[in-house]
């Protein structure tokens, strides 16, 4: 077995997955999560993130995901527990405010709806952390220190400033909450660092901002009295998304570039144009795979009921068993086509970006892998040594 | 069984060699490391003394070049579950979530998996019970918000809200929800014709001086008429109820009238209304309204009447019936037992419209002194011609 796949003094990463285990363990928790009612979701997740985690081998050793359903599931409720506490103590205590304040409730319920800006921040910081608090490589943990109070602060503050500069410093905030998280990010004893400037990240924004702009005109000209600039936002629409992945898969590379650990260094050079084309065609195939189950169900149903297919349910109901057996056929073409495009986005999309990504890392100056040891195992979620984050940022 | 007895015995054949990737677990750096089998035999008469915390079983020895060898029973040896790869070799750890790993090559997995049984057993730790705690202390406090401290913390808004403030929001709300139930206009229109609302008062003030029932009203109560169909008779912050015109012309007499709005005076003094229009169910209803008013075309008068016609808690609608019940009663007002309560209410024929029973008492109010009936004949005209004036649309009795 090859210790090192070397590349230029660099170790290189591979990618190496069967997508016919991959679909078949997307269809059996799609179907098995049906069957009890969302409940093998959490275990197919486990399965799910498994593959991909350990498809993934930088310097050729794969990562492996040590997570386990119920604390997913665990981790699921207490989600779920945050947004109780925000529907049933904090909207009605913003809005008692905002009544006492300015004698409307309308305030407050905006106000009570911005709030789940920090807590979605919230709530992404931790998901992160659990999950590379449950991956390893050669032997070690990852593992996230505690920051998310910190890290939404600076969500709802970066996205104040953005709004207020009309948008020109969204690239400010990618960095800076990329530089947050990355900072609290450990391997073993080393921790990651997050070096460059946010502003190499403009460049790559300049075509989301000018389609933004195009997009946003488009839409005030379509709704003040002139419908044909409407059509433009097709065109437009397009390219904002289009600028939108390149900005992001750029931005990635670019800062995964840019990140440090113990004296290790990261290449990362992934191609927006793949990434466009894997997600262009994989979606698209997706969408073709998950329209097949319901033009077969149509044809069943018109030759059963050949009429105006609109009135379908009420006219199938009245036809009697044969009706409601089409009705049924019905039904589970609905579930299939949602299945097979869950599936196809898993295989077709999911999986070729993630490994286009891993062939684009190659790990540089291995050699400081030799100063990294293992923290020291309390057992529990986050090591007792990370509480204290001890970052100078 | 009979692989390891071959493998044991067949010592003529060359021994079993392999060679892996050790990682320890405290180092991110790969070891090259030999492998082979020890069996029980050997290992009783090998170097005893080494051996002893690692068991005298089958094993899988690991020599590594700088250190004692490692001894991992073949009983305990796990392969990583759930890999991506189709066949490229195993990783091997041992049970119980040791963070050491072995990594084979493809061409010495056939070898291991037939001496190790129990590659495919659980390999990760469980760890339910922590998680376990997990869900259960999740739950409770999703329990305890829901339960008792979103109500309580929403039923103290309500109540510390100050009477003016009230007013000026039930206002508000009477004022939206004409808005939202006739999007294309103004809003609905009030019926205010001058008889009828005397009427309307007559019914409300001796309903309203009948507060030594078991709940109060504090609010001077203020009702209105809304120039609508539906059967729906709606509570407000600050003591205002709207009836819709629906509800008048449903009711038999002017004692069905005073039963619907004893009932939703029974939701006030309750404070029910308030605590609704700052709660959850406040907020979501209002997401409604807008999306409705957003999406404007089909479907959207449906979801408005659905907000508009939501019911109160299930608790909070037995508490303003139980409050309505004795109101009714402390007024002297007697319902006519011809339209049933009970159960005659479903059999009825000429029964009240299932919209309306939602806000009549189920049982009787206790027959009490009997004032005499509630309104004149020419009252009860007057009060179904309330909404007369307005039109054309308002104009069916």
């Amino acid at each position: 077995m090859t210790i090192v796949a070397d590349c230029g003094g660099g170790l290189a990463t591979t990618y190496l997955g069967s997508r016919r285990r991959l679909a078949a363990i997307a269809l059996a928790t799609g179907c098995l999560s049906i069957l009890t009612l969302g409940l093998y979701l959490f275990v197919g997740t486990v399965r799910l993130r498994r593959w991909h985690w350990s498809a993934m081998r930088p310097g050729g050793q794969p990562l492996e995901y040590t997570g386990n359903p119920l604390d997913l599931f665990a981790s699921a409720i207490a989600a779920v527990a945050v947004l109780v506490f925000w529907l049933v103590i904090l909207v009605p205590s913003v809005t008692t405010a905002s009544i006492v304040l300015s004698g409307h409730r309308a305030p407050g319920w905006v106000i009570g709806g911005a709030a789940l800006l920090p807590l979605w921040y919230w709530v992404r910081y931790r998901a992160r952390a659990g999950r590379l608090a449950q991956t390893r490589w050669r032997g070690l943990r990852f593992g996230v220190v505690q920051g998310e109070v910190g890290y939404a602060l600076r969500a709802v503050w970066h996205w104040f400033v953005t709004i207020l500069s009309l948008g020109v410093l969204w690239p400010r905030m990618t960095f800076a909450l990329e530089k947050y998280r990355t900072d609290r990010t450990f391997f073993g004893t080393a921790r990651f660092e997050q070096g460059g400037r946010w502003r190499v990240l403009w460049s790559g924004f300049v075509p989301v901002y000018l389609t933004g702009i195009g997009c946003a005109a488009a839409l005030v000209a379509g709704l003040s009295g002139a419908p044909a600039a409407l059509w433009l936002l097709i065109p437009l629409g397009g390219a904002l998304v289009g600028a939108a992945v390149a900005y992001r898969v750029r931005s990635l590379g670019i800062m995964a570039s840019e990140k440090r650990l113990a004296g290790l260094r990261l290449s990362v050079r992934p191609s927006p144009a793949r990434v466009g084309r894997i997600i262009g065609f994989g979606g698209l195939s997706a969408v073709i795979l998950g329209l097949l189950p319901a033009v077969g169900a149509g044809i069943v149903a018109l030759s059963v009921w050949p009429g105006d297919l609109s009135v379908v349910p009420d006219a199938l109901m009245a036809l009697g068993p044969p009706g409601w057996a089409v009705l049924v056929v019905l039904a589970a073409a609905q579930v299939a086509m949602l299945l097979l495009a869950v599936v196809a986005w898993q295989t077709l999309v999911t999986a070729p970006v993630q490994r286009h990504y891993a062939e684009s890392v190659t790990l540089y100056g291995a050699s400081a892998l030799h100063d990294i040891r293992a923290r020291p195992s309390t057992g529990e979620h986050r090591p007792a040594a990370m509480r204290e984050p001890g970052v100078a940022s | 069984m009979t692989l390891r007895t071959v493998i044991s015995v067949g010592l003529n054949v060359a021994p079993y060699q392999g060679r892996a990737d050790y990682f320890d677990g405290l180092t991110p750096v790969p070891e090259p490391v030999s492998l082979s089998f020890a069996d029980e035999s050997s290992a009783k008469g090998h170097d005893r003394g080494q051996d002893t915390h690692h068991g005298t079983g089958p094993a899988l020895v690991i020599a590594r070049r700088g250190g004692e060898p490692l001894r991992w029973p073949l009983g305990s040896l796990r392969a990583l579950p759930g890999r991506a790869g189709a066949d490229d070799g195993l990783i091997l750890g041992v049970a119980g979530g040791g963070a050491a790993r072995l990594m084979l090559d493809s061409a010495d997995t056939a070898l291991i998996r037939a001496r190790a049984h129990r590659l495919d057993h659980r390999f990760h730790p469980s760890r339910w019970r922590r998680a376990t705690a997990r869900i259960l202390g999740a739950v409770l406090c999703i329990g305890v918000m829901i339960g008792v401290l979103g109500p309580a913390v929403t039923g103290g808004l309500a109540r510390g809200l100050p009477t003016d403030v009230r007013s000026a929001l039930g206002d508000q709300m009477q004022d939206r929800i004409r808005r939202a139930l006739d999007p294309a206009g103004d809003g609905v229109p009030l019926c205010t014709a001058p008889e009828g609302m005397a009427a309307l008062r007559k019914i409300a003030a001796r309903l309203g001086a009948a507060t030594a029932g078991p709940g109060s009203v504090p609010e001077s109560i203020r009702v209105s008429v809304l120039d609508h169909p539906e059967i729906i008779a709606l509570s407000l912050p600050g003591g205002r109820v709207v009836l819709f015109r629906g509800v008048i012309q449903a009711a038999a007499s002017a004692e069905e009238v005073a039963a619907v709005l004893a009932h939703a005076l029974g939701h006030i003094s309750g404070a029910d209304p308030t605590r609704r229009a700052l709660g959850p169910a406040g907020f979501v209803g209002g997401l409604g309204l807008n999306l409705a008013d957003a999406a404007g075309g089909r479907g959207a008068p449906a979801v408005v009447t659905r907000v508009v016609a939501a019911r109160h808690a299930p608790w909070a609608e037995a508490a303003a019936r139980a409050d309505a019940v004795a109101r009714l009663a402390a007024a002297g007002v007697a319902l006519e037992s011809g339209r049933g309560f009970v159960d005659g209410l479903a059999r009825a024929e000429d029964g009240p419209a299932p919209a309306l029973r939602h806000y009549l008492p189920t049982t009787p109010p206790p027959s009490g002194t009997a004032p005499g009936p509630l309104l004149s004949g020419s009252e009860w005209a007057a009060l179904r011609a309330t909404c007369t004036g307005n039109g054309p649309d308002g104009s069916g009795a």
